[in-house]
């Protein structure tokens, strides 16, 4: 480990690294056992600093709703947190997958976005699994029932892929704002840096999304029962959609959908009772715009796209062209 | 320890929590901790229970600190009792304490969450820099308050007044060690050898141990 790393253990121990650096100074503590106990003896520390603050207990009904949760919600197995053991390590791993891939971390070593570094701020997952999350989360595995329509990418996938993904742009630029309402806190050397100018760019160029449509993306990339649909549309092009039931948000965007004549338009909507009830979920007027819907997604329900009339429709007046579970 | 073999043979082996001399009310929450945190790992729901009674108030306080938005610090503290639910099977008592995982967890949780929402938008302007920098200063103030904080206090006050600034902001304020350089207009590099030159002081002046 080079000094200059060697000199981040406090900083690991107090949270205050960015998620790029945060995953460099763990893999070097593999191989610098002083180090990790310099940092491991720092977070105990820290964790004495918390003890100086005011206890203060939570409202009694937060209990109440978090034991219900925990009810339901499955707990992780014993393996991964052990240093790499390589052979016996991955045995039980067949049934989920690729999940814990950097086992080789000290103290309780925060497994995090590593490959996601395009802004620190983007570093809301578990400290110790983030990949893991969607794979044994506590909610049902919608995304089992669903793979014949479409494509779906469990988050912890998505949020490795997100380089790629085509909600880069949106959600950067949501992220970015953040920095630059605070661009005074941030130096000179860290806004130079080519990708937070990419992320500026792709600011601008967004034309910054709402207050609401960041928060709702921020809130989607953090809530744990997110997911990522592509749903092929029957007339070409695609719907992108990233939901979680949780936040009750919705963020679609078309892809190649094809230009409709000027007196109709793209209409969204969601789809419960067994195809009862249609409640509308926004309009799509023009190619590749985003629509951000804030709703209730009852379980077994269905997006779909229509095609309406200008200025859309009350209750669907066409067959849908696209539509999945969610 | 190495110049008193024969006391040590004679003498009952004296408890980790004995000879770290401070027997607080934060050493039977330590003993019940770390008894609680395996049943946990078994899927008790009962520990759990106990455990969220021991533990919500000292990390409620905490990421009230760090996130001030009251609704908010509700959300992550269930998240973060869902956390512990989760991970305490592969919380392994050799690689530290109970407390300090959990504190951890929470405090991870907490500061990821004012990087990544709107909070950070609000206190990102000047005067939400004032009133937390404010705040931070109370810590010392209401420490004094309890005899548990009188001790964190004593260690804050014998740092340097960089190192401690810094540390204050980096914990309790929540902000990344670039962003504390930028407060405390200092390079980059100087905050991060702040930081741990500060926390080298704290964890001998609190009895950290290895």
């Amino acid at each position: 480990m080079n000094e200059q790393d060697r000199d981040l253990t406090g900083a690991w121990a107090l949270n205050a690294l960015d998620a790029e650096e945060r995953a460099r100074i763990e893999e070097l503590f593999a191989q610098d056992p002083e180090a990790a106990g310099e940092a491991r003896s720092f977070e105990e520390t820290a964790a004495e600093l918390s003890a100086g603050l005011e206890p203060e207990a939570p409202r009694p009904e937060l209990k109440s709703s978090l034991m219900a949760r925990i009810a339901r919600t499955p707990q992780h197995s014993v393996e991964s947190s052990e240093p790499a053991v390589p052979a016996e390590v991955t045995q039980d791993d067949s049934a989920t997958g690729p999940t814990h891939r950097r086992a080789d971390v000290p103290p309780h070593v925060p497994e995090n976005e590593d490959e996601n570094v395009d802004d620190d701020r983007h570093q809301h997952d578990d400290p110790h699994e983030g990949r893991a999350e969607n794979e044994d989360g506590d909610e049902t595995r919608d995304e089992d029932r669903v793979e014949d329509q479409a494509t779906v990418i469990p988050l912890d996938r998505y949020r490795s892929s997100v380089r790629r993904s085509r909600w880069l742009a949106v959600a950067a630029a949501a992220l970015m704002v953040t920095s630059v309402a605070g661009v005074g806190l941030w130096s000179a050397e860290r806004a130079a840096q080519d990708e937070d100018r990419a992320t500026i760019e792709a600011l601008q160029s967004q034309q910054a999304a709402s207050d609401e449509e960041r928060q709702m993306i921020s809130a989607l990339l953090t809530a744990e029962d997110t997911s990522q649909l592509t749903i092929p549309s029957e007339t070409g092009g695609t719907l992108h959609v990233m939901y979680s039931r949780d936040q009750q948000s919705m963020i679609v965007q078309g892809a190649d959908l094809p230009d409709l004549p000027s007196d109709s338009t793209y209409q969204l909507w969601i789809i419960g009772d067994g195809g009862d009830s249609f409640e509308d979920a926004g309009l799509i007027t023009e190619p590749g715009q985003t629509v951000m819907a804030h709703e209730e997604l009852p379980p077994e329900s269905l997006i779909g796209l229509t095609v309406e009339p200008a200025g859309g429709s009350e209750q669907p007046t066409t067959d849908p062209i696209a539509s999945s579970e969610l | 320890m190495a110049h008193d073999p024969p006391e040590a043979t004679a003498e009952p082996r004296r408890t980790p929590e004995a000879r770290s001399g401070r027997g607080t009310a934060a050493d039977a929450a330590a003993v019940s901790l770390a008894a609680l945190l395996p049943r946990v790992a078994a899927g008790d729901e009962e520990a759990f229970s106990r455990l969220y009674d021991d533990v919500s108030p000292l990390l409620f306080g905490l990421i009230k600190r760090v996130v001030r938005d009251v609704s908010i610090s509700e959300e992550v503290l269930q998240e973060v009792f869902v956390e512990i639910w989760k991970q305490a099977p592969r919380f392994e008592a050799r690689r530290g304490s109970a407390h300090g995982w959990i504190c951890t967890i929470a405090h991870r949780r907490a500061v990821d969450t004012v990087r990544s929402t709107d909070a950070a938008r609000r206190r990102d302007s000047e005067e939400g820099l004032r009133a937390i920098e404010e705040k931070v200063v109370d810590v010392q103030e209401e420490g004094i308050l309890r005899v548990e904080s009188e001790r964190v206090a004593t260690a804050l006050r014998a740092l340097a007044p960089l190192q401690a600034d810094a540390i204050r902001l980096a914990y309790f304020g929540g902000y990344s060690h670039r962003e504390v350089a930028g407060l405390l207009d200092i390079p980059v590099g100087t905050a991060k050898t702040r930081i741990r030159d500060g926390m080298i002081v704290l964890r001998d002046s609190l009895g950290v141990t290895s």
